[in-house]
């Protein structure tokens, strides 16, 4: 204790031991978003689209705290990988922890101060972080948080006048918007803290300024008071604040206050041990406060989704399979992602028990089951060559966040469709928006300078091959019509394809042998007949009366040997468990359990 | 020489108002011009105005100049190109500037052409001698409530409605300086009033109640169709608050839509098929013309109706009869079937000459790729319509100037100040476009306040 007291006390080391609380922090929170949790940032960059231009400068620039979203949009757009996405939350973070200090310390005249109060300064960090970890929360609120503290910052430091203070206040209002209110609340809290008239005067005005400018506001544009008062795009789902955004915006001056409270006392205090106790005491409850806070305001199902979802647009069909087998499948979307991932290895007919499959409607969900189950279904579509209803659903995806955004993700797909179904004259209009990005530029100026390259890139010339031409009318939220145009695609498609595993897959999951026995004929089986198939067929014979030679010549040996034991299984009475360890991955399993 | 240049959007040899705003345009091919020059002269070769650079960009006000000068006159226009093998001069090609003057400006929505969901979606008016476009209403003000049909009565900027659906689902009128917010669901009508078309005298407004659903085409080439599984007409009355249901029409088996009135406002014109089970018959549904004599005074209707536009004639569904203001003819879209022409390629402007019973194709007005939603300026001199023709699916307006003989002469894409990067930068759709008078009286808050407030005024069955 006496060693830690003393290295404590001197101000090099005082500075070394923030230094390192800062690594850790900084360390921690980048392990977080990088590692632990980057779909959620990577959905993020999902939802919007980021074009270097004028126009897009120009926009932002017409409401309150579009520089603040512009800044924040210019920052998402690396979220799209996840070493970058946790660099920048990692590094907007800690800003707002040193901007936080910064004003403690200078609302305590004060060059430098306890580790205790630093400690405690890290309070709005954490908050920042866990806002980040809530669906519908955006960027642009930690972005604008930094943004008016920083000013406020520099206010402190160049004593503005009052007219200065309004200037300012109209000024920032514009670009971080209502935040500037919380900005505000601080200087005056910190000018009340320095007990000096000018500033007091200055934060004052600033602040009733602040106030009243959404008032103003809502006379020259179209956005509701609400919106003006509490923020246009801090949240996806505009006026629906969540509790993560209200306390991240009220923690900044709240942590303020209780930091320079620390200080002072601090300051005044002599015993060494008190002060090393408050410090450990402070890292205890911040660090590990703050990590508990973080963890409830995590959504685990969505991260899983967004994982599956960032390995299917990567093509990454083994890594999703590792996953599954790791992890047991939870929900719709991540189903979709592995039977997606079987389907393109060639073994959703072997192994599609092997993980939990809860019907057909596994295979390509409805749209209506929600946009986040879509990511995937959607993928899901696009691979099987369900073009137009991979185009329906990316439209959907494109079209339907609640902010009003448009999304650079959806926009590649449409315009991948748009190119693959001969297009190109739709596909331009994206390739051109996309041709501003910085991520998707490459990608698009490829198509927009040469658009005959799609014939050259396998997988789109793999989809080419088997566009419908015909004008069949279909449902694609109906079950019926899902199979007809798998059944389709099938035709089209020639050789055994990921259309023909979707078919006779959703014929299985269907438990419609009838289906399944007409659906058998569309399929040249090119490696033998897949196991499960096999085991379909072997049911055949207490399905149907007629079950030709050429069926029954389907079914090798060993399966109806192992069909043979399964019923006998089912006629002795053997327990539940025992046939499920026996005959878990088989279909007779899957049939008869649900059925 | 002897070509014509490739430029867009082609205005080569078309009929423009006296009061248009400048017809900017650029190279066609876009990848292999990098420059424009040209030369604007009158019929006497007087050179009067030049512009070159990415596009031709024409200043406003002397653009209107020269337009004014030389009303009823051609204006012809020297264009070269520069590409990489430099600069090469193509043959002169004319506008005729016409006397008459097209309305103040344009009423309509702009929409990502999707399917269900839509983003950002809103109501806009466009000056059409200028570049000016104000928004009117957009989703974001009606907390993301759908909002479409904006119809005014003959460009009568003070009287109008609009409907919005979702959260806040009405139908908002504005007449005689007042907002109503409208509930027009009611026990009798199956749904809420669509497709609104004003009666002359400002008192009736017709309406349909349509189901509507839709269905995917499983062709690259299409996209949806959409189609209404049951749809009656009905007219609304302002002043007494109270439905009209034609009963030759209302609560029949048949399949009747988007209605209108004549220009006297004695005849009630509808779309009607034989019914179906839907989306299976969806191919079979074609849809006649058919009118109802209406008394405005009593707001009674006849009973019995005359078949003006017949399927059975023509092989064609035809939708949304359009009568123009002088009373002469009657627009109509044509397609193959079904009620929806927007998503039909073969889509196209048809007109009847209301005095001799002629049906023809529009002209000039049309294109190979769809064209609806069409209305009539208030002189009846010039047309405009929703034209997918650019690229298939991206609606477009055009306006065509009806010519001596009946038939619309060649259309011209809406001008914008730089047109290549406007069209092409912009993902939404045009559609129902409406011509106005003169600038709405609109009040975005207001109407929010009334929209959102939740009072509804509820219409009454008689």
């Amino acid at each position: 204790m006496k060693g830690t007291v003393s290295i404590l006390e001197k101000r090099d080391n005082r500075s070394a031991v923030k230094a390192v609380v800062c690594v850790a922090f900084f360390g921690l929170c980048f392990w977080f978003w990088a590692f632990l949790s980057p779909g959620t940032l990577r959905f993020h960059e999902n939802a919007q689209f980021f074009p270097y231009t004028w126009t897009h400068l120009r926009e932002a620039l017409a409401y309150p705290g579009g520089l603040a979203v512009y800044i924040s949009e210019f920052l998402v757009q690396f979220f799209l990988y996840a070493i970058p996405a946790g660099l920048v939350m990692a590094g907007a973070c800690l800003l707002l922890h040193r901007l936080v200090w910064s004003l403690s310390l200078a609302a305590c005249r004060l060059d430098d101060g306890s580790l205790t109060a630093y400690v405690l300064c890290f309070i709005p960090a954490f908050c920042a972080w866990a806002y980040m970890c809530v669906f519908g929360d955006t960027f642009s609120g930690i972005v604008s948080l930094c943004m008016v503290l920083a000013c406020v910052s520099i206010m402190m430091k160049t004593h503005v006048p009052a007219v200065a203070a309004a200037a300012v206040a109209a000024f920032m209002y514009a670009a971080a918007g209502p935040m500037i209110v919380i900005g505000m609340s601080v200087y005056l809290t910190a000018a009340l803290l320095r007990l000096d008239r000018r500033e007091i005067a200055g934060a004052a005005t600033g602040l009733l300024i602040s106030i009243a400018l959404p008032f103003i506001w809502q006379h020259f544009i179209q956005y509701t008071l609400r919106e003006l008062m509490f923020g246009i795009e801090y949240c996806h789902q505009p006026e629906q604040y969540t509790k993560a955004f209200i306390v991240l915006a009220a923690c900044a001056p709240l942590t303020m206050i209780l930091a320079s409270a620390v200080l002072k006392t601090c300051s005044r205090l002599d015993s060494k041990v008190l002060k090393v106790v408050s410090t450990i005491a402070a890292v205890t409850f911040v660090f590990a406060g703050g990590w508990i806070y973080v963890i409830r305001n995590c959504n685990p199902q969505y991260e899983r989704i967004f994982e599956y979802d960032k390995m299917a647009c990567a093509q990454d069909w083994d890594g999703i399979l590792e996953k599954a087998s790791s992890t047991p499948v939870t929900s719709l979307a991540e189903g979709t992602a592995v039977d997606l991932a079987l389907a393109m290895k060639g073994t959703l007919l072997k192994d599609m028990f092997r993980y939990s499959q809860a019907g057909p409607s596994m295979l390509i969900p409805d749209y209506a089951a929600g946009y986040v189950v879509s990511l995937t279904a959607g993928e899901s579509a696009f691979r099987a060559g369900l073009l137009n209803t991979a185009r329906h659903y990316a439209f959907e995806e494109y079209e339907s966040y609640p902010n009003f955004k448009i999304s650079s993700r959806f926009m590649k797909r449409l315009a991948e469709i748009d190119l693959i179904n001969g297009n190109y004259e739709i596909a331009e209009r994206f390739l051109i928006e996309l041709s501003h990005t910085l991520f998707y530029r490459k990608w698009a100026k490829t198509y927009l300078d040469n658009p005959t390259a799609i014939t050259s890139a396998p997988e789109y010339a793999r989809l080419a091959a088997c566009r419908d031409s015909s004008d069949y009318l279909y449902s694609d939220s109906s079950d019926e019509d899902k199979r007809t145009m798998l059944r389709r695609l099938a035709q089209r498609s020639g050789t055994w394809s990921v259309a023909h595993q979707y078919l006779l897959a959703y014929d299985l999951l269907a438990r419609d042998l009838w289906s399944l026995r007409e659906d058998i004929r569309l399929c040249g089986f090119e490696d033998g007949v897949p196991v499960l198939v096999q085991q379909a067929v072997a049911m055949f014979g207490n399905a149907f009366e007629d079950v030709s030679d050429v069926e029954k010549s389907l079914v090798s040996q060993e399966v109806a040997a192992s069909f043979s034991d399964f019923q006998e299984a089912l006629t002795e009475g053997r327990a539940g468990s025992w046939i499920q360890s026996n005959f878990g991955r088989s279909y007779w399993y899957y049939y008869s359990r649900k059925n | 020489m002897d070509e014509l240049p490739p430029i867009w959007p082609d205005y080569t040899d078309v009929t423009i108002p006296v009061n248009i705003a400048p017809l900017n345009f650029g190279p066609a091919e876009w990848r292999d011009c990098s420059k424009i020059d040209v030369t604007i002269s009158d019929e006497s070769g007087r050179r009067l105005l030049h512009s070159a650079g990415a596009h031709a960009d024409f200043p406003l006000r002397r653009w209107h100049r020269i337009l004014d000068a030389n009303a009823g006159k051609d204006l012809i226009f020297s264009v070269a190109l520069k590409s990489e093998s430099g600069w090469k001069t193509y043959k002169q090609f004319c506008m005729h500037v016409s006397v008459d003057e097209i309305d103040f400006g344009l009423t309509y929505r702009l929409i990502p052409p999707g399917y269900q969901s839509f983003g950002h979606m809103g109501l806009y008016e466009r000056e059409l001698s200028t570049f000016r476009q104000r928004t009117l209403i957009d989703t974001r003000m009606v907390e993301s409530g759908c909002i479409n049909c904006h119809t005014e009565n003959r460009g009568d900027p003070g009287t109008f409605c609009f409907h919005i659906r979702g959260r806040h689902s009405a139908t908002f009128l504005h007449r005689n300086h007042e907002d109503f917010c409208l509930n027009t669901k009611t026990d009798s009508t199956k749904g809420f009033f669509v497709y609104p078309y004003w009666h002359p005298s400002g008192r009736y407004v017709a309406y349909s109640t349509n189901a509507t659903r839709q269905s995917f085409y499983s062709s690259a080439d299409k996209m949806l169709e959409v189609y209404d599984e049951h749809s009656d007409v009905l007219v609304y009355d302002v002043e007494k608050n109270v439905v009209i249901r034609p009963e030759a029409a209302f609560g029949s088996e048949m399949f009747e839509t988007k209605p209108s009135f004549s220009a006297d406002g004695r005849t009630f014109y509808y779309c009607v098929s034989r019914p179906g089970v839907l989306p299976r018959d969806a191919k079979e549904m074609r849809y006649n013309i058919c009118s109802l004599p209406f008394d405005p005074e009593t707001g009674t209707f006849g009973s019995v109706a005359d078949t003006v536009l017949a399927v059975s004639v023509y092989d064609k569904s035809f939708i949304s009869a359009r009568p123009s203001y002088d009373g002469k003819y009657l627009m109509v879209a044509a397609c193959d079937y079904g009620t929806f022409p927007l998503c039909h390629e073969e889509s196209d402007i048809w007109v009847m000459n209301l005095a001799t019973g002629e049906v023809y194709d529009g002209g000039g007005i049309n294109s190979d790729r769809a064209e609806s939603m069409h209305n009539w300026s208030t002189n009846s001199k010039w047309a405009v319509v929703s034209s997918r023709r650019e690229d298939g699916l991206y609606t477009r307006l055009y306006l065509a100037h009806m010519g001596a003989d009946g038939v619309f002469e060649k259309s011209f894409l809406l001008p914008q100040k730089n047109p290549w990067t406007y069209y092409h930068r912009l993902i939404n759709s045009y559609n129902v476009p409406d011509f106005t008078t003169g600038r709405l009286e609109f009040d975005a808050r207001d109407a929010r306040k009334a929209i959102v407030g939740g009072e509804r005024v509820q219409v009454l069955a008689r």
